[in-house]
């Protein structure tokens, strides 16, 4: 009998919850139930589904055409890579890539990466105020990006990861930093290989083990755009 | 009208930043949702605002969509009628709890076979309204399309507010029953 009634009880206050029928101290609660109870998630959701069809009577109507220009401006109006890089407070792209490309020049001949064969980019990916430094080589042949870190540590317990970020569209992860390690080889899928030479890398400071999202969640660190050497 | 799968995949598209993705599910979800906004405020301007606010939060929560149970047309009518609902009683009333939180909690477990539950719930809720008493079933959709309270409810029907929250109560347990056979 008490189970039953416990039942009860579980289908009304989900069913009220749904509605919206809870006060906000009762509303409250219940999420937090809802946070711990899967049985209680379950009970919410098949309301949700439920009711969610008293809307298949409402006859859809289109709303204006100015509006979806409206949302994508208020969305993106700023566009994405630039909004991304402003996180960091991005320098010159074109100083940057210069001073990138005497710098990467100078260490990478010292630590014989380079190879005579085919184009080779690099990007020096460089925190504001140089608290970060990693040099960046990416060869198109084997489609392999060198890097080593020649100043900054990671913070414990977190990771460092590496993004693409191609014209305007959102960051593409390259990947997670070795734990440890001052250099990095990895290979770079054909796709992004291909994205490779207009691109800007960036280092974002995430949880360990990269980010859970597959966007950066954590702080950009630094940046730096890809140049052809 | 694209079919469900086709709209769970333009949202875990918008959850890795893909534009194009976004334009497909507002051109195909954006008349349904925008009816629905319309239905709660009865009038487009109010209506134009929410449904704006509605898609920024769609694009901002679609990684969250994946593991929060719910089918996909559910998740996008529920913030759609949410946040409305919402809105209008911050106009109106004090009264009545958020629900912005209720669509990011939903449940984590059932997966595709929500879906499948959708699918079957579907129509049923039709039938099983008929089944409650008219001014009973009236109170639920009111509740759930207008966002009415128990006060407003208790208002409209004349009678005290503990004894609409009674047989309000009991007809939802009815329902359930109904919709669980």
């Amino acid at each position: 009998m008490t189970d039953d009634s416990n039942t009860e009880d579980e289908i009304v206050l989900s069913a009220e919850y749904a509605l919206g029928l809870l006060t906000p101290g009762e509303a409250v609660a219940f999420e937090d139930v809802l946070s711990v109870d899967p049985e209680m998630r379950e009970q919410y959701a098949s309301w949700a589904e439920s009711l969610a069809t008293l809307t298949d009577e409402i006859a859809p109507v289109d709303p204006p055409k100015a509006l979806e220009a409206r949302i994508t401006d208020a969305l993106f109006g700023v566009s994405e890579k630039r909004s991304f890089l402003s996180r960091l407070g991005f320098l010159s792209p074109v100083l940057g890539g210069l001073a990138a490309a005497v710098i990467v020049l100078v260490v990478l001949g010292q630590t014989n990466f380079m190879r005579d064969d085919g184009p080779t980019y690099v990007a020096e990916i460089v925190a504001e105020d140089s608290s970060l430094i990693v040099q960046a080589q990416f060869n198109p042949e084997d489609r392999s990006l060198r890097m080593t870190r020649t100043a900054g540590v990671p913070i414990e317990g977190r990771s460092q990861e590496l993004w693409l970020i191609a014209g305007d569209a959102a960051p593409v992860s390259l990947g997670v930093w070795p734990q440890g390690q001052v250099e990095a080889v990895l290979e770079v899928s054909a796709e992004y290989a291909s994205l490779m030479a207009d691109g800007v890398l960036a280092i974002s400071d995430e949880p360990q083990g990269g980010s859970p999202t597959g966007a950066p969640t954590g702080d950009i660190l630094a940046v730096g755009p890809v140049t052809l050497l | 009208m694209s079919d469900l799968k086709d709209i769970e995949g333009y949202i875990a598209r918008c959850a890795l930043g893909d534009r194009d993705a976004f334009s497909l599910l507002y051109s195909a979800t954006s008349a349904k949702l925008f009816g629905i906004c319309l239905r709660v405020f009865g009038n487009r301007a109010e209506a134009e605002d929410a449904l704006q606010d509605v898609f920024v939060k769609i694009w901002r929560n679609a990684e969250r969509y994946q593991v929060n149970g719910l089918s996909p047309m559910t998740w996008l009518i529920t913030i759609a009628r949410n946040l409305s609902i919402d809105r209008l009683r911050a106009r109106k009333t004090a009264q009545g709890a958020g629900l912005e939180e209720a669509d990011d909690l939903a449940s984590a477990s059932p997966g595709p076979e929500a879906l499948a539950i959708a699918a079957s719930e579907r129509g049923q809720i039709v039938d099983c309204m008929a089944e409650l008493e008219a001014d009973k079933s009236d109170a639920v959709r009111r509740a759930y399309l207008m966002g009415e309270t128990y006060q407003e409810l208790a208002d409209r029907y004349s009678v005290p507010l503990n004894t609409v929250r009674t047989w309000l109560r009991r007809s939802l347990i009815k329902l359930k029953e109904c919709l669980s056979r």
